[in-house]
């Protein structure tokens, strides 16, 4: 299949789409499936960790009282918390386990849809490949017996992707009325994907300047009645939540309300590495230095000049001891924002060097090839004795750790010399853009999911195709590529070592 | 024409939303309304917490006060969450993250009869494993055996002895400090 992706090879994508391999795709997600129920099988029992505790506090306050609550210093949006409230009504405390084999299944959706994109952009081989991938993606996968948003998350996101992209297509074919429904579609997709992460609302508006430009040859009115539509769309489908918030605090709360704490965190004195910070009480347990001591300070360490303060009083000077503190009087989250948002920017314009060496170290911490699954491995949270902490920990951390630095490096490959222009590339781009920007201000591995799929398509296409065009302006982004890729992962190599190797329980 | 009907979809919802507003002073009324069926003074006190942006005693000691006061234990614990924790009345001198003294003092009551009744397992992961830190009375996340008691108290499923509770209480609060996970 033509790899060409132009307005007039986009009436070709169209009509091939009918005979996409749906047996293959289906059969492909289905052992995808398969081997992450047989994972959950292997990994309870479960305890639950980080926000998995919070998502169930807030779960059992509904269930108790009918109300959801927010968390003082955020707001999340509802939706996570409500399927876990519906689980335990309805199963008790078993609700964990059938959310998580809920997960398991919805998981297929995110593998069917890459599938399709490797389909749409590259051919039949791609989509096959891509499938393999995604079915082995352990660090994806993994998410679907973790209690966090991500597998939910993605089956509405891609989702959402892919009904844009065609309506990109259908809208190049002069499908007038099938673009308008995909946009219709893609934005209600956008909206519901709004009560469970709140990341989105600014991709939206993103992606319909996409659109826009695209659409730019119709006219701009027709632009703007194109780009207007899936903004319109995830407004009217978050409508009830937002009006929801109006009438409980009198204030417009569209989604959630966390900026403010992420600045607080991630603009703030202290270095915070979540993929490592919650191996503390681990490494002590075993007798190991903190992870943050092995950092290379000189994109951990505080602004000079600035003097720690024991704000909490416990007579130790910790990551919780920050260089400006939260906004106190404020005694909601959702007023907290702006105060705390001034602070954090007033903080970096204060320290320009700490915020760019800072800076870097938030884009390492969102390329590390540690993932949430080795994480657990490394806290001990699988069940002693079971084959994943036992057995095939090895096989499994190095699978991990595998798929997440290749994907990261063969995908970066393929977006330069395979992946060809037009609606999907520009989406795409969109999408890393945004998660890359959104980075600056707190990362972790888990900020890189939204991206690992798209990873996974692009890996594909130059697994099953090769490179495409070797023109010099690819050849040069790509070697840029690497090279910052290498340096970000250079940045954070002491604690991700030190992870990898907890990890593997090679400490012991 | 989409446009048009998502427009026409929103204008009713808001329409909606607007005929169904709870004033202030109404939720405030409903909240201390006695007569009024629990669920009602549960929204009525979400709501009235919430559109207050600086703490109010009628909220934080008064409404706690009667909330913990009624015979109903829904209402009790309603008075533990964040809503009302977050308009604590601290006495003078306390620290600013100290937390919630009346809702603190019921919770840590002793035990009456000697074993944790199913309102009482409750009433502890509903103050100290909420989200957001001491200032509203949380510490420490749950872990499942609090969220498998607590949905066992719901069911009526009986509860471990005093002894394994309290066990398990206490090596929890061990947890060294400086340990705690960030997030």
């Amino acid at each position: 299949m033509s790899t060409d992706t132009s307005p007039s090879a986009s009436a070709a994508v169209g009509r091939a789409l009918a005979r996409a391999p749906w047996g293959t795709i289906a059969t492909i997600a289905l052992v995808g499936v398969a081997l992450r129920g047989l994972l959950l099988w292997l990994v309870l029992p479960l305890d639950i960790q980080s926000d998995e505790a919070n998502y169930l506090y807030l779960a059992l306050a509904k269930e108790r009282l009918g109300i959801y609550y927010d968390q003082h210093r955020y707001f999340w949006p509802p939706g996570y918390p409500w399927l876990l409230s519906k689980s335990i009504h309805a199963f008790g405390i078993e609700g964990l386990n059938v959310l998580r084999a809920f997960q398991v299944g919805l998981s297929s959706v995110i593998g069917v849809t890459t599938m399709l994109f490797a389909w749409r952009l590259f051919s039949r081989r791609a989509a096959i490949v891509a499938g393999v991938i995604w079915a082995v993606d352990l660090p994806l996968g993994a998410y679907t017996h973790f209690l966090w948003t991500e597998t939910v998350f993605l089956s509405l996101l891609l989702p959402a992707l892919w009904h844009f992209v065609r309506a990109l297509d259908l809208a190049d074919e002069g499908d007038d009325l099938g673009a308008t429904r995909r946009l219709l579609l893609s934005g209600v997709l956008f909206g519901v994907a709004l009560y469970i992460k709140e990341y989105v609302l600014f991709l939206v508006p993103a992606l319909a300047a996409v659109v826009a430009l695209r659409s730019r040859g119709a006219g701009w009115q027709e632009a703007l009645r194109r780009a207007s539509l899936p903004v319109l769309a995830v407004a009217v489908v978050t409508l009830p939540w937002t009006l929801r918030n109006h009438e409980v605090y009198g204030r417009t709360v569209v989604g959630g309300a966390t900026l403010g704490e992420n600045v607080f965190v991630g603009l703030n004195a202290r270095s915070m590495n979540f993929d490592v910070l919650p191996l503390r009480k681990r490494r002590a347990d075993l007798g190991l230095p903190q992870i943050e001591t092995l950092a290379r300070t000189s994109f951990t360490e505080v602004p000079a000049g600035w003097v720690p303060e024991d704000r909490d009083g416990n007579g130790e000077i910790e990551v919780r001891d920050a260089g400006w503190d939260r906004e106190f009087d404020a005694i909601h989250a959702i007023d907290r924002h702006s105060s705390q948002l001034r602070a954090g920017l007033a903080f970096a314009a204060e320290h320009p060097a700490w915020t760019l060496r800072t800076r870097l170290k938030k884009w390492s911490e969102l390329v590390t090839p540690l993932s949430f699954f080795t994480r657990h491995q490394a806290m001990a949270m699988y069940p002693e004795g079971g084959v994943v902490a036992g057995a095939l920990r090895g096989t499994l951390v190095f699978l991990a750790l595998a798929v997440s630095t290749l994907t990261m490096l063969l995908g970066a490959a393929g977006y330069f010399l395979t992946l060809r222009r037009g609606p999907c590339r520009a989406v795409f781009t969109v999408l890393i853009g945004y998660v890359v920007l959104t980075s600056l201000l707190v990362a972790m591995s888990r900020f890189r999911v939204p991206l690992e799929p798209v990873l996974i398509v692009m890996t594909a296409g130059l697994l099953a195709h090769g490179p495409q065009d070797r023109s010099r302006s690819r050849v040069v982004g790509l070697a840029v590529t690497l090279l910052v890729l290498t340096g970000l992962w250079w940045i954070s190599w002491p604690e991700t070592v030190a992870a990898a190797q907890m990890a593997l329980g090679v400490t012991r | 024409m989409p446009h048009l009907v998502l427009l026409a979809i929103a204008a009713s919802m808001a329409l909606v939303a607007g005929a169904k507003h709870l004033s202030t002073e109404e939720a405030l009324r409903v909240a201390f309304d006695g007569e009024a069926p629990t669920d009602d003074r549960l929204w009525a006190a979400h709501v009235a917490a919430n559109r207050a942006t600086v703490r109010d005693p009628r909220l934080g000691d008064a409404l706690v006060r009667a909330f913990l006061a009624d015979d109903d234990e829904r209402l009790r614990e309603g008075a533990l969450t964040i809503d009302l924790s977050r308009h604590a009345i601290h006495p003078p001198g306390a620290r600013p993250d100290a937390a919630p003294p009346l809702q603190s003092a019921y919770v840590y009551a002793a035990l009456e009869g000697g074993e944790y009744t199913p309102h009482r397992v409750r009433s502890r992961v509903l103050f100290r494993r909420k989200v957001g830190g001491s200032s509203v009375g949380g510490i420490r996340r749950m872990a499942l055996p609090e969220a498998r008691w607590f949905m066992d108290s719901l069911r009526g499923t009986p509860l471990p002895p005093r002894e394994e509770i309290d066990r398990y209480l206490i090596e929890r609060s061990r947890e060294p400090v400086n340990l705690r996970k960030p997030r």
